[in-house]
């Protein structure tokens, strides 16, 4: 056989093997790609906003997506140290009055510990003339059905009860004495100026 | 960049500053709104009573705020808070007596749920107690003004004066709101005696206040006031 004939029959013999084993190659550079992403680390939320961000073709709208993103971060940041700090606490007041009630502390005053066991109690809270009958809710953080709270008071003698599930409970072992009002009780303790009235 | 940081921080101080003004303190202006919203007939006069109040430093802007919130809050007919309040105002203007004892009762009522006329009841008993408490330390020479000028007079500073007057008070309402007979004179002696010991043992109020109530004001004195109070209830 010629030279030039066996090249050209060479090449023909690899082209039609070519095209015959051609389908393999379709969806391989896919399929390549998509294991080499999966052994990938995963990539985190800030590179999914900096992906965003580099998306955005408006300047304007990748200005103003700064801007709201820095308000979310100090506001959540005001919170946080308003929380912790006693020079800020109660900044967001608004806030506070509509889920807790609070009560001005007085250093001349005493601390009081106010104990209920309501075991089951879906909500447990103390009333009483040191709060205009404004309910301060307890707490049983370790559920062991013993609710408790612990107020900072002015010096006086105080009227209070507790109301487990709107209930209300006059007789507090812990009270100085009772009282009888509006066909209940009510229980009484005396805050003095010597401090821990525990 | 750096001018989109500086617009972001102002963003912030915009966001908290609002939040400041909420904490503003409360003034005879937001009690006049509250009574205001209540739509009494005799507005006038209960918000002169509680200014009076105020500059008397019986009462505070908070707790009337407090009170008359509470109040145009709960159901009931308007002619009953009217009452309620006149009889407070009353008592602080025309009868100049201390009323925290009364404005207390009246949040516990609501706070409790009770009827504005079993509080109305309360109200009207304890403000008679208190203005028979307030004669009885007069007839017994404590006074909260020198222009008596007796012998054997003392005169008290206002708020230690209130103090006893409010204390007294309270220790014969609750003793007639349990049920018993306003002839033991020594068992009502003996329940302001505790009470008053309690008030001095804790340090609130001086020894030498207890010592002139407990050395001057006799048990019949007691019954004789409570007796009173029962008739003035009953007609």
């Amino acid at each position: 056989m010629h030279k030039d004939d066996l090249e050209k029959l060479l090449g023909d013999t690899l082209q039609q093997e070519v095209s015959e084993e051609r389908h393999y190659l379709d969806g391989l550079e896919k399929k390549i790609v998509a294991e080499l992403t999966g052994r990938l680390p995963r990539k985190g939320w800030l590179h999914a906003l900096t992906r965003l961000f580099a998306q955005m073709q408006s300047s304007h709208r990748r200005q103003l997506a700064v801007i709201g993103i820095t308000a979310v971060i100090f506001l959540f940041l005001g919170i946080f140290v308003s929380e912790r700090l006693p020079l800020f606490r109660g900044l967001f007041s608004a806030y506070d009055e509509q889920h807790t009630t609070t009560i001005t502390a007085n250093s001349d005053g005493g601390q009081l510990l106010f104990v209920m066991p309501a075991p089951g109690a879906q909500t447990v809270a103390v009333v009483g003339s040191f709060n205009n009958w404004k309910p301060i809710l307890l707490t049983d953080e370790d559920e062991d059905g013993i609710w408790l709270t612990n107020l900072s008071l002015t010096p006086g003698r105080y009227e209070y009860a507790f109301v487990v599930d709107g209930r209300w409970w006059g007789q507090d072992p812990l009270a100085d004495e009772y009282v009888r009002s509006f066909g209940g009780y009510n229980s009484v303790r005396y805050v003095g100026h010597t401090g821990d009235n525990i | 960049m750096k001018e989109l940081a500086f617009l972001a921080f102002v963003v912030c101080l915009l966001m908290v500053v609002p939040t400041q003004n909420t904490r503003a303190e409360t003034t005879s202006i937001d009690v006049e709104q509250e009574l205001q919203s209540l739509g009494l007939q005799s507005a006038a006069e209960i918000m002169t009573a509680i200014e009076t109040g105020f500059l008397q430093g019986r009462l505070t802007p908070d707790e009337m705020v407090s009170l008359l919130s509470n109040l145009a809050a709960y159901s009931g007919e308007r002619e009953d808070k009217e009452i309620l309040l006149l009889t407070i105002a009353r008592a602080l203007k025309d009868d100049s007596l201390p009323v925290t004892m009364l404005i207390d009762k009246v949040e516990e009522g609501l706070a409790r749920k009770v009827s504005l006329q079993t509080i109305r009841q309360m109200i009207s008993g304890r403000a008679n107690l208190l203005a028979e408490v307030r004669d009885l330390l007069y007839m017994n020479l404590i006074f909260t003004s020198s222009e008596y000028g007796q012998e054997n007079c003392l005169v008290l500073p206002l708020p230690r004066f209130d103090f006893l007057v409010t204390q007294i008070a309270d220790t014969l309402a609750n003793y007639q709101e349990s049920g018993r007979s306003p002839l033991e004179g020594y068992l009502i002696y003996e329940e302001m005696r505790t009470r008053l010991s309690m008030l001095q043992q804790n340090a609130i109020i001086p020894a030498e206040d207890v010592e002139l109530i407990l050395e001057r004001i006799k048990p019949e004195s007691l019954t004789h006031i409570l007796s009173n109070v029962l008739s003035q209830q009953q007609q």
